[in-house]
């Protein structure tokens, strides 16, 4: 497909990703001459409504919503029975691929992009947009870093009551985002979606899936009969306000959610501000901690309910197998858990987490599951504050005789540490060094300098001072020297890695560029710079270039300059507005230029730099032309 | 083979225009594999960049058509890389001929390809080749100018030749005449080498053997050629400053 033309405006240039149902290509816009994503239907699902109608409502969802997280949709159209959408063209990576890269994400960047994912939702579910398959895999990271949602391929409105059926693939990939309602084949509403960016946010801070199986049901049916379990299980330390978020937007039922992105956005605010503290007193089902915390109990009679309760769809189909065995083992297991409760002896039950809580709320929980608590000291701690228990012993899920104590040791606040360097670091490199001493960064004040752009140049507290651990440090950082103009040089000629090394060279930055046929100048060839060699501009500002794409294929003409009336020495250049057409010393009385285009194109000739008339000519149209 | 390129151009602090040029391939770009070129042109208004860009062209070129690749023994490589050179004299030449002003016109050229465990350079006037191993650094090219002359003949120290009042007359040149004779190198490189490809608008401000430690590989190469390019800069910044540099990275098949 690269080189084709949809509807002689979008050329195919390569293929750069694609899932289940459509390809997604680079294409140029000859009409913007902007690089764009277009994404193409498969033609082999062009065939079955089913997949157009979902083709079409993923136009008709990308084209409502307009907000900077979200790819944005230009244009939707159909070229020879393909269809296709036209998108922002986003250069970058997924969050998959950077997860994948990174191993984890730290927790700043988990909630920073969580936000811009949870504003993305916003806007969405403020259009009554739902987007049903929220996952790494769709998200963009930008170069700049800014995050971009895709693909609302199974976006509906809300107002839609339909039952979601797996048809299509990419499944296995999403089914690790699944909500249970989700999975079960469930009414579906807003709260999948909060479910599905709790399972993103976890993956982020630990670098694993929750859930992992064998196959699309084994971890769909995980989905719908466990909770999702503490972060800690493969990070040491998450910090509490980020834990709570995520245990909230992954409750498996509906009503224990956030009820609403927003509260979700409010409480990702709170946790990026404080991190080290438990969001209290938002909840919205006025949910204490211990009674969130009940939930963590394993599996009980509610399940049973449920699962009986569904109703057949296809995925209904493939669990039928899988059904019985959960139902017998089920069974088996409310039997064993009857005699034991009976008998009240030697029953063995998982210890819940009581790490990163309150001694009451610790208590409570402990106490409903028939256990003790025993303190056994106090401690200075560098994630958790005065009061909250550091670390218990037995581990969570590790099995204790109904009766026995779970030992605890309390923080007794948080510990010192020594304030580092952070004069000369990039912004980037002092909030990591703060980081990792547990220490953050609060206010950042930008001011003139002539460090480079974004170097710290002062710290709120000197160095070697001894802080509490979760201290704030204003830090002053430069925004680079004053800006001053600077001579624009000559980068027509040159090739296109040369021109953005001079470009960058004179402290400038490369605009949009423009691919436009030419005659006489090779494919890669800058042939027109905006502004112009000479001017003088801002620095860092941008430099708009036009490239040769090599000669046209609809074929040329010829442009006649007439220059027998100057001496041999004539210094010829002929424009096309910005574009370069000819320049050179031609030594022959009339020039022949051969030039190429559409509709009407005005020439402009020079003479040994001064202005010598113009001329137009007026091509056929390609279509015209066939 | 996989490569780490950077590169850095400015046309410095006094002149107008810039009369370099180089190139090294994009990311992606399978045929040049392992070509980097730099090239110093030199001529009235214009005819500089003229002659710079059609030389390293002309080379980009033949690379594309994959004429490099077909050739198996050394001799034969080295035999081509010379017919390259004197090609792209001839286009020059040529050209310079026939447009009154184009006369004159000229360039330095220095291109180095690696090719399996090899690396070839090529080499016309006073930009240089540097090879830096395990933060050893060896110039591999001689200048081919007077003072280089000078200091062969002991008449001035090596150390002299910087300050020397004529040390920018070249005494070969692709595209002043209708022969050239180029110099081809061949050196064996391994994953980790760097090679340094400079005009003389960067080895005048910058001794590279004070910056040995940079290349210990904890650096990006695009962040090392700006630093180095900035000290050019800083360091005076008289003429053009161009430089590229080239790592072999090791052969895939570890996940980074």
């Amino acid at each position: 497909m690269p080189g084709r033309v949809l509807n002689g405006r979008y050329e195919l240039i390569e293929p750069i990703g694609g899932g289940g149902m459509a390809l997604v290509h680079r294409a140029l816009d000859h009409e913007t001459g902007k690089m764009v994503a277009v994404k193409v239907l498969r033609s082999d699902l062009a065939e079955s409504e089913e997949f157009v109608e979902r083709f079409r409502r993923e136009a008709h969802a990308s084209t409502t919503l307009d907000h900077p997280n979200i790819v944005k949709a230009y244009d939707v159209g159909c070229d020879r029975g393909d269809h296709y959408i036209v998108m922002e063209y986003v250069k970058g990576t997924t969050l998959k691929r950077m997860i994948t890269a990174k191993g984890q994400l730290d927790m700043d960047r988990t909630m920073k992009i969580g936000l811009q994912i949870a504003h993305a939702l916003a806007h969405a579910h403020d259009s009554h947009i739902i987007h049903r398959d929220i996952k790494p895999q769709n998200i963009l990271v930008e170069e700049s870093g800014v995050i971009k949602v895709a693909d609302f391929g199974i976006a509906r409105g809300v107002a839609s009551t339909t039952v979601t059926t797996m048809a299509g693939t990419g499944v296995m990939g999403s089914v690790h985002y699944f909500s249970p309602e989700q999975a079960r084949g469930r009414h579906m509403d807003h709260r999948t979606d909060i479910y599905a960016l709790g399972i993103v946010l976890y993956e982020m801070i630990t670098g694993h899936l929750p859930f992992e199986g064998d196959s699309a049901v084994e971890v769909a049916i995980k989905h719908i009969q466990e909770d999702v379990r503490v972060p800690e299980r493969y990070v040491r330390k998450v910090p509490p306000a980020l834990r709570d978020v995520i245990h909230k937007a992954t409750r498996r039922k509906k009503e224990e959610r956030y009820q609403d992105i927003h509260c979700m956005i409010a409480d990702l605010e709170a946790a990026l501000e404080n991190p080290y503290q438990h969001i209290r007193g938002k909840r919205e089902n006025g949910m204490s901690g211990t009674r969130v915390l009940q939930s963590i109990t394993p599996a009980g009679a509610k399940k049973w309910e449920n699962l009986s309760k569904k109703k057949p769809s296809k995925w209904g189909v493939a669990l039928a197998i899988a059904i019985p065995l959960i139902i017998v083992g089920l069974i088996i297991w409310l039997l064993l858990h009857g005699i034991f409760t009976n008998n009240g002896i030697g029953r063995r039950t998982e210890v819940p987490v009581v790490t990163g809580l309150s001694v009451e709320s610790a208590e409570a929980l402990l106490e409903d599951e028939g256990f003790t608590l025993i303190i056994d000291g106090e401690e200075k701690d560098d994630v958790y504050g005065e009061g909250t228990i550091i670390s218990q012993d037995p581990d969570a899920e590790e099995t204790l005789r109904r009766g026995g104590g779970v030992h605890v040791i309390i923080s007794s606040g948080f510990s010192e540490v020594s304030m580092p360097r952070l004069i000369n670091l990039s912004l980037d490199e002092a909030a990591r060094a703060l980081e990792n001493n547990g220490l953050r960064v609060g206010e950042t004040e930008y001011t003139p300098s002539a460090v480079d752009r974004d170097t710290v140049i002062a710290q709120s507290i000197s160095e070697g001072t001894g802080v509490e651990q979760g201290t704030k440090v204003d830090l002053t950082v430069s925004q680079g020297p004053e800006i001053e103009s600077k001579s624009v040089g000559s980068y027509v000629g040159n090739q296109e890695l040369m021109a953005n090394a001079m470009i960058n060279g004179d402290g400038f930055d490369v605009g949009e560029i423009h691919r436009v046929y030419s005659e006489t100048y090779r494919e890669g060839q800058v042939i027109g710079q905006n502004p112009p060699a000479n001017d003088t501009a801002e620095e860092f500002s941008e430099i708009e270039l036009w490239i040769s794409l090599g000669p046209s294929p609809n074929g040329s003409k010829i442009l006649t300059v007439d220059v027998q009336h100057y001496t041999e020495d004539a210094f010829v250049s002929v424009y096309s507005g910005p574009i370069l057409i000819y320049e050179g010393y031609p030594q022959v009385s009339t020039l022949e230029i051969p030039v190429s285009g559409e509709g009407a194109v005005t020439y402009q000739i020079y003479i040994n730099g001064e202005p010598a008339g113009t001329q137009t000519i007026t091509f056929e149209s390609p279509e015209a032309g066939q | 083979m996989r490569f780490e390129y950077g590169y850095f151009t400015h046309r410095g602090h006094v002149r107008q225009h810039n009369e370099d040029c180089l190139y090294v391939p994009n990311e992606g770009e399978s045929r040049h594999a392992g070509l980097s070129i730099v090239a110093d042109g030199m001529g009235g208004y214009n005819a500089g960049d003229v002659a710079s860009r059609t030389a390293v062209q002309y080379v980009q070129e033949h690379f594309d058509a994959g004429e490099a690749d077909k050739l198996s023994d050394n001799e034969a490589v080295s035999a081509y890389l010379v017919d390259l050179i004197e090609g792209a004299n001839r286009r020059i030449f040529e050209m310079a001929a026939k447009d009154s002003g184009l006369a004159g016109m000229g360039t330095t050229l220095t291109f180095a390809w690696i090719h399996g465990p090899d690396a070839y350079i090529a080499h016309v006037g006073d930009s240089r080749c540097y090879l830096i191993r395990d933060t050893h650094i060896s110039q591999i090219t001689k200048d081919h100018s007077l003072v280089q002359q000078l200091v062969d003949a002991g008449q001035i120290k090596e150390s002299d030749m910087y300050d020397h009042p004529q040390k920018n007359i070249i005494t070969r040149a692709v595209g002043t005449d209708k022969d050239v004779a180029p110099d081809i190198f061949k050196i064996s490189v391994k994953p980790g080498d760097v090679l340094l490809l400079c005009t003389d608008g960067f080895i005048n401000h910058v001794n590279i053997k004070d910056y040995a430690s940079s290349f210990d590989g904890t650096r990006s190469l695009t962040r090392l050629a700006g630093d180095l390019g900035q000290k050019a800069l800083d360091g005076g910044g008289k003429d053009n400053i161009t430089l590229v540099l080239a790592r072999v990275l090791p052969d895939e098949g570890r996940v980074d």
